[in-house]
């Protein structure tokens, strides 16, 4: 019973995840480039059709002014959708997921770690642009991982490699190293780096898109725990009747919802509580 | 108050703001000053909505010295035409 449920939300996932990765970088509509989509995507790339909602805060930053429409826009998004943003629609989500289907040994994350991200939002993404201005060395763009995939290695490319600049070497190493990461440990760098990720975070809490409990009757089996990408434990709160989304952690990719034997077991009495016979 | 309530009102009133900063920020406008336009001493400089310098601010065509803006991004050119420049 599981099984076909589950087949159709994985491939759902993986399909609107394909179909997010061509739109943010198909630019070939009207002029969109104001509008943040809150996913990490280089809005420095050619192909990019919207901005980074992270590369427009440190240029604000840099100038010292507040982003209103870009954070306003953030906000509403994520009020909205909360980290369904994360989960279904950031193509370097989907490149992580990806990488951690490589077969190797997996392992999991410190619970300390989940707090890096928070220091990156505040550190790299608002203090030392604001104080040493957006063309800093020291901002969270200049050692993106998406943006060395964007735009670092296809210039480096075009001008043949010449101009290798440590700044660059730096950035390489980052993407290597979180490349290497995810393959072991499962969206590694949404849990610990992603400063997008630290803005989402808090606001699964109230979003009012939201995994639902699974089952009212919940055993704690621990199923959805195994299932789970980002180790976050929604056993916890189903079994306390709270929703397995409402966790800074959770991404809402809806496995915990799928791996649930009450879940199905509730489908089975109601269908058989409608169809009697 | 149970916690579905309390979320549902955290909820609201973050919509309540977002919408709110929407707004203001599509009310507002900056001063930005062509980057070179200090010849003979004349500052030339042109209003622009804050969306527009969200898209100069995606080319890195805006700096800030002495607390204006200066852009080097040419809106006059047709979209996808314009100098990157980074």
């Amino acid at each position: 019973m599981a099984a076909a449920p589950r087949f159709f939300i994985v491939n759902a996932r993986r399909i609107t995840q394909t179909i997010s990765l061509l739109l943010l970088n198909s630019s070939w509509g009207p002029e969109l480039k104001w509008f943040c989509a809150p996913v990490l995507n280089c809005h420095s790339c050619a192909l990019a059709w919207f901005a980074c909602p992270i590369g427009v805060f440190i240029h604000y930053a840099g100038w010292r002014m507040f982003p209103f429409l870009a954070v306003g826009i953030v906000l509403l998004l994520a009020v909205l959708l909360g980290r369904l943003l994360c989960g279904w629609l950031c193509p370097f989500g989907l490149l992580q997921d990806l990488l951690h289907k490589i077969p190797s040994p997996k392992f999991g994350l410190p619970r300390w770690t989940r707090w890096i991200k928070y220091g990156v939002l505040l550190g790299l993404v608002v203090l030392t642009p604001y104080v040493l201005g957006e063309q800093t060395l020291y901002s969270f763009c200049r050692i993106c991982p998406t943006s060395a995939i964007q735009v670092t290695i296809p210039n480096l490319v075009r001008a043949g490699f010449f101009g290798l600049e440590t700044q660059t070497l730096i950035k390489l190493t980052i993407l290597v190293a979180v490349v290497v990461l995810a393959i072991f440990c499962c969206r590694s760098f949404c849990r610990v780096f992603c400063p997008l990720g630290a803005l989402l975070a808090p606001l699964n809490y109230i979003s009012f898109w939201t995994v639902k409990t699974p089952t009212v009757e919940c055993t704690v089996c621990g199923r959805c725990d195994a299932l789970c990408p980002v180790e976050g434990k929604p056993s916890l709160r189903a079994s306390k009747g709270v929703a397995p989304g409402r966790a800074a952690k959770c991404i809402a990719c809806t496995e915990c919802r799928t791996a649930c034997p009450r879940n199905d077991m509730d489908k089975s009495a109601a269908v058989s509580q409608s169809n009697p016979s | 108050m149970n916690r579905a309530r309390l979320e549902q009102i955290a909820g609201w009133t973050v919509l309540a703001g977002a919408l709110v900063l929407i707004v203001l920020g599509l009310a507002r406008t900056h001063k930005v000053y062509a980057a070179d336009s200090e010849e003979f001493g004349i500052l030339v400089f042109e209003r622009i909505p804050d969306r527009q310098l969200v898209v100069d601010a995606t080319f890195s065509g805006v700096l800030r010295r002495d607390g204006r803006l200066f852009s080097t991004y040419d809106r006059s050119e047709i979209r996808g035409k314009q100098t990157c420049p980074t």
